[in-house]
């Protein structure tokens, strides 16, 4: 049933909190000294989109099915993401011995 | 006859290719004979041109052909006869044939003899060939040859640093006259259309000669002085007069051929034969008599007390042209050209003297010589004959033409240059008679060079004999006695220059004065009643400034070639240390860049993700603020 | 395909055979290089044969389509075509047959002087064989594409040859040789794109451009007409002088003219003697070529209002190359400082604007390419005796190297313009000309004259004059090899003396169809 849920759920708020979460997600990205949290904050990220394709899908002018089939093909995205990621982490620590950020520096002058 | 001129230079071409083809081991009999004979040959068609040029007045001729176009112009070459040039090529054959013969004595044995007959046979092909060209063009393409047959004559020894050296500086000191000479010619080409001397002359008598920037009188004096600054440089003319004595360091043949009858000559012929264009400016004409004037007074004074015999007659020659060329300077077009006659005759004479001498005893420094005429008679009464004719002791050819040159200098109203010639007349008469009684009479200095002398064989006496014949008879070409035959002969080119009537107390005054310098020389050098040693430290000073060539040499090396060499280490220094360190610069520069844009590679791909974030943000904010919006 | 294509890709076919055929060894491939060169030096001289001399125009003229750029600029005009056609296209005139002559001649000597002991011969002869299709491709190219490329072919195949196989700092120099015209490629390219760009009409107003009537037009002789008749509306005065000024610079550094020639000593002090035969010979000519056929053919509008920088910069180059000739102890940089003097009279020459300048430009080119390729032959061959071209170290040599001596000291003769030679003929012409348009500046250039018999007999004073130095008493005088290149080149510089005609005749024909055109 369209929009006649208790209470219809204003469109803007819905955007703030994926901005938010993205946010949140950007800054642990670009900041955060474990490569985990990277990681973590990388798979914020997407689901945050997730949130505005689904919103978008009931809350737009035209609302059809599309955000949320879409936001399927995103989390089995970041699922495979993370999957390799977290290879990629694995094996980086047996090489490295160390899962901080600021040791991955072979590209430095 | 006339129209086989082109003989006459042609035949010593083809004794140098042959000579080229024969190789450097060609014997020297050979080599000489083929030499001589061609020469000779050319002589005979000389006097057969002369003769014909002289019956009939109207037999000057030109022939040319075309050579190069030159956009809507065309120049060409070819060969001219007139009464002029006639005269010159009988005369440049005439030495050429002796100084040929002549040298098979002096260069005897030399290593490289050959080779010396090929540069002298390229060298008489280029003097004639400047002599019978018909436009400024070809003359300046023939004038530049006889520099570079003089370069290689003059260093032919080349072994020698001071024959080397003495061949640079000649050549590049006649350059600077080369390079005004060619201005000049160029600017009357451009002026009047052509190189052709007829052209030009009509064109600058009908006061015809213009270009965008210069014309008329200005025009006409500017390329007469810059004509005459070439005749400055190749006839050893104050102030480019430093070349001729150094190149005495050639052989002694070289200096009677080149350095005194011929290529010394080329600057007078140039004077008499572009004579109307001089005539049309009398600014330039009072140049070449000042600059004559000054030169015949300078040559003399440093001839007085040069110690080597050869230089001597060097600052002769100096001394002597600058009398041909006051002689043009003053309008006595045909005195000049029949001193120059006159020169040819006794300066080669007292060279080959010379010549035999230096090949008698080995050493040319007048104070190791004495008392030669006991062991060298046929050269003793040569250089006698010669040393009479340069003082100007009647009836020896050198009176003549000298006391014609004078009395043309007076009566036209250049007394200051008159008095100039006259001083200088009496220093000739002075240097030479040194020269002959230091070298033939008295007791010999050195006993060891004076038991060997001996004179050369025929091949170096006929010459001598044949030269001292001229020297004495060759002036009654022109006296009144016979109706100046000469002078009548050479005005028939067109009425160029004045004549002056004979002025007996001249004559006389000239006659005494030249005896006047010899009764002072033998007074110092025959029967010594003052010594000479006493009399030069009186004129202390002067004698220092005459001993020294007036210091030309120091200052010139100082100032001429001492600040080109400092203007080279100047631009060399700018080229390496400015010009190109700019280029370097630019390359530091792209370098140094790099060197500090590499500290952007961290390593650390979270500043990457910041910088791309940053960069990111800033183009969507361009985007939504400046062009509204992405899409 | 006609004769001039065949000209030019003759050494570039023998370069690829002997690039790419495996196992050939070193005498086959410097005989397939000798064969490239000959074959385009006969092909030249059928061409010279078959020259006709009462049409105007170019001749021989071979065009190969390649493909066409569709519309390229919008702006072009509407009615007619924006297409712009790529392709080669070769043909000849009075002014490239005699440099293409000298190009294919001087390439053919130079492989005959190239030493036999060059290890990578494959290499070696393959980029010689480049730098000359290069070259002849520069001086036929009849399309500004096919012009660039060939010079492009000729910058990377020098480079390499003075990188690999020169000498002392060689690395260096390659890369400043390379960097420093690479950056006078740029401003050429963006010169001659820009002048056919404004040819169409893209700098003109836009009335005047749909009136220009022709499209975008790469080729030479089209441009070369409508340049001589567009007018200033439909092509900006102020967009053809700031072209003007891209393509002088271009030429200033390609001709090492001062103050852009430091690349110049600086290679030839590098390179081995082939290269600097090819260098100094061939190579730095193309920049007077392009101020010729580009500058006073597209724009003589702007040499006339520029001529005097031009003259300027021509009696500057003629004393600055002169007397840092005189400074120089070392061989090779004095014989590249005076080919940087030489070349200053050509650029009077030119700036006189006049056709005895112009013939006399184009005489120095021929006559400076034979002397500066002759004297660092016999440089190169005193070099191989004495291991060394300093100045100073060297003495005497008329003693034991007589035949060389006597080239060298005919090569330094008409280097300073002796009559009966080349160099004179080129002076009196450029001077002629030069007098007429610019006589103070000629008076002052004309001074050079003096300092170049300074500088080059103080050289030969030096080295062949004075006691013979002992070290160089057992030396063997000039073999076979190296006497037929030297006397081949002494010839020619006494021909063109001696009978300017034959070479005058070709130039006379370019010179009035540039006349015509320039005005």
């Amino acid at each position: 049933m369209a929009g006649g849920a208790p209470f219809p759920i204003p469109t803007g708020s819905v955007l703030a909190l994926a901005a938010i979460l993205f946010c949140i997600g950007l800054y642990g990205a670009l900041t955060k000294r474990n490569l985990i949290i990277v990681l973590v904050s990388i798979e914020l990220m997407l689901n945050a989109a997730n949130i505005n394709l689904v919103a978008f899908s009931k809350l737009s002018d035209k609302p059809s099915l599309n955000g949320q089939i879409f936001s399927l093909f995103t989390i089995t995205v970041a699922a495979a993401e993370i999957a390799v990621g977290l290879a990629l982490l694995l094996a980086i620590f047996r090489l490295r011995k160390t899962s901080e950020v600021k040791d991955l520096d072979v590209h430095k002058w | 006859m006339v129209a086989y001129a082109w003989l006459v230079p042609l035949l010593p071409l083809v004794a140098y290719i042959f000579l080229l083809c024969l190789g450097r081991r060609a014997p020297e009999g050979i080599v000489t004979g083929v030499s001589v004979v061609l020469t000779f040959l050319s002589f005979l068609v000389s006097v057969a041109v002369f003769r014909a040029v002289g019956s009939n007045p109207d037999q000057v001729a030109a022939y040319t052909f075309h050579w190069l176009t030159v956009g809507s112009r065309s120049i060409s070459v070819g060969f001219e006869v007139t009464h002029l040039n006639a005269l010159m090529l009988v005369v440049v054959t005439l030495v050429s044939t002796l100084v040929l013969l002549f040298s098979k004595g002096y260069m005897h044995h030399d290593d490289r003899f050959a080779v010396f007959y090929q540069y002298l046979n390229l060298f008489v092909f280029s003097m004639l060939a400047l002599v019978i060209s018909p436009n400024f063009l070809q003359l300046y393409i023939f004038w530049e040859m006889v520099g570079l047959c003089s370069y290689l004559l003059v260093g032919f020894w080349y072994f020698k640093p001071e024959a080397a050296l003495a061949a640079k500086k000649s050549f590049i000191v006649t350059r600077i006259g080369d390079v005004g000479l060619f201005a000049g010619i160029i600017l009357l080409f451009l002026a009047s259309g052509s190189f052709d001397y007829n052209t030009i002359f009509v064109a600058a008598a009908a006061h015809k000669l213009t270009l965008g920037w210069i014309s008329g009188q200005a025009l006409v004096t500017l390329t007469a002085i810059l004509i005459f600054v070439g005749a400055i440089g190749k006839s050893a003319q104050f102030p480019l007069h430093v070349w001729l004595p150094d190149a005495m360091e050639g052989p002694t043949p070289v200096s009677a051929l080149i350095h005194a009858a011929t290529m010394v000559a080329a600057g007078v012929y140039l004077v008499a034969r572009a004579y109307p264009l001089f005539q049309a400016s009398p600014a330039a004409l009072t140049t070449v008599a000042w600059i004559g004037g000054i030169t015949a007074l300078l040559g003399a004074l440093i001839a007085l007390t040069q110690r080597d015999i050869k230089r001597v007659i060097a600052y002769s020659t100096i001394s002597q042209l600058g009398y041909m060329m006051m002689a043009l300077g003053v309008g006595a077009y045909a005195y000049g050209v029949f001193h120059l006659m006159t020169h040819a005759f006794f300066k080669a004479l007292l060279f080959l003297a010379a010549g035999s001498v230096i090949h008698a005893v080995h050493t040319q420094d007048l104070f190791e010589m004495g008392g030669l005429h006991k062991k060298l008679p046929l050269t003793t009464w040569t250089f006698l004959a010669g040393a009479l004719a340069l003082a100007g002791i009647v009836p020896f050819a050198g009176f003549w033409s000298k006391d014609d040159i004078m009395s043309a200098t007076l009566q036209s109203g250049h007394t200051v240059l008159y008095v100039f010639a006259l001083v200088a007349a009496f220093c000739t008469a002075f240097y030479i008679f040194r020269v002959f009684f230091l070298t033939f009479t008295g007791e010999p200095r050195n006993p060891a060079k004076y038991e060997n002398a001996h004179e050369g064989g025929w091949v170096m006496n006929l010459p001598l004999v044949v030269l001292a014949v001229l020297a004495t008879v060759g002036g009654f070409f022109n006296t009144p006695l016979n109706g100046n035959g000469l002078e009548k002969y050479l005005l028939a080119d067109g009425a160029v220059g004045v004549t002056y009537s004979e002025n007996v107390p001249l004559m006389a005054l000239s006659v005494v004065i030249a005896l006047l310098g010899i009764l002072l020389a033998a007074i110092l050098y025959w029967r010594p009643l003052v010594k000479p040693e006493r009399l030069a430290r009186g004129f202390g000073f002067l004698y220092q400034l005459s001993y020294r060539k007036f210091f030309f040499d120091e200052i010139y090396g100082a100032v001429v070639v001492g600040g080109g060499k400092v203007m080279a280490a100047i631009v060399d220094g700018v080229d390496r240390y400015i010009v190109d360190a700019i280029v370097k610069l630019v390359g530091r520069v792209v370098y140094y860049l790099g060197l500090g844009l590499k500290y952007t590679q961290t390593g650390q791909v979270q500043t990457y993700g910041v910088v791309a974030g940053f960069g990111l943000f800033i183009i969507l904010a361009i985007a939504m603020y400046r062009v509204g919006g992405v899409f | 395909m006609g004769l001039v294509f065949w000209l030019v890709v003759a050494p570039l076919i023998a370069g690829l055979v002997i690039l790419l055929v495996p196992r050939l060894g070193a005498a086959v491939h410097r005989g397939l290089a000798f064969l490239g060169s000959a074959a385009a030096l006969v092909l030249t001289a059928v061409a010279w044969d078959q020259f006709q001399y009462n049409i105007t125009g170019f001749q021989h003229v071979t065009a190969l389509y390649w493909f066409t750029l569709p519309s390229l600029w919008h702006g072009a005009n509407p009615n007619g075509p924006g297409n712009l056609i790529i392709g080669l296209s070769f043909g000849v005139d009075g002014l490239s047959l005699p440099l293409l002559a000298l190009t294919s001649l001087i390439s053919l000597l130079a492989i005959v002087a190239a030493k036999r002991s060059v290890e990578r011969t494959r290499e070696y002869y393959f980029w010689i064989s480049l730098v000359t299709a290069g070259l002849l491709g520069v001086f036929c190219a009849l399309d500004l594409f096919t012009f660039i490329a060939a010079l492009e072919i000729t910058l990377f195949a020098m480079f390499f040859l003075i990188y690999i196989f020169g000498e002392e700092r060689r690395q260096s120099a390659a890369f400043k040789f390379l960097l420093y015209r690479g950056l006078a490629t740029v401003a050429l390219l963006v010169a001659l794109v820009g002048i056919a760009y404004g040819a169409a009409g893209a700098y003109g107003s836009q009335q005047a451009a749909t009136l220009s009537g022709t499209g975008l037009s790469f080729d030479i002789p089209t441009l070369t007409n409508v340049m001589h008749t567009v007018s200033t509306q439909a092509f900006s005065s102020h967009a053809r002088s700031w072209l003007f000024l891209f393509l002088l610079l271009a030429v200033f550094i390609e001709e090492a003219f001062v103050p852009f020639h430091t690349w110049l000593p600086t290679a030839h002090e590098s390179a081995d003697t082939p290269t600097s035969m090819m260098l100094g010979g061939v190579l730095t000519k193309t920049g007077a070529y392009i101020l010729l056929r580009f500058g006073v053919g597209l724009l003589p509008g702007e040499v006339r209002q520029y001529g005097v920088l031009i003259a300027v910069f021509g009696a500057i180059n003629i004393l600055y190359g002169a007397f840092a000739a005189w400074a120089q102890t070392d061989w090779r940089r004095l014989i590249a400082f005076g080919s940087i003097s030489h070349m200053g009279l050509v650029l009077l020459g030119i700036a006189a604007l006049n056709a005895v300048g112009l013939q006399g430009a184009m005489f120095m080119m021929v006559s400076s390419g034979l002397l500066t390729a002759l004297l660092f032959f016999l440089v190169g061959a005193i070099k191989d005796r004495t291991e060394t071209s300093r100045i100073p170290a060297l003495g005497g040599l008329s003693r034991s190297l007589p035949m060389l001596s006597g080239f060298l000291l005919v090569a330094a003769l008409g280097s300073l313009g002796l009559p009966l030679t080349s160099g004179f003929i080129s002076e009196v012409q450029a001077f002629i000309g030069g007098f007429d348009t610019y006589p103070v500046i000629s008076f002052v250039g004309v001074l050079g004259v003096i300092l170049s018999a300074v500088y080059l007999l103080y050289a030969m004073q030096k080295t062949t004059f004075g006691p013979l130095d002992p070290r160089y008493g057992e030396l063997v005088d000039a073999t076979p090899r190296e006497y037929v290149p030297a006397l081949v080149l002494t010839a020619l510089v006494l021909f063109i003396g001696i009978d300017p005609k034959v070479i005058g005749e070709l130039f006379g024909l370019s010179v009035n169809a540039l006349m015509r055109i320039g005005g």
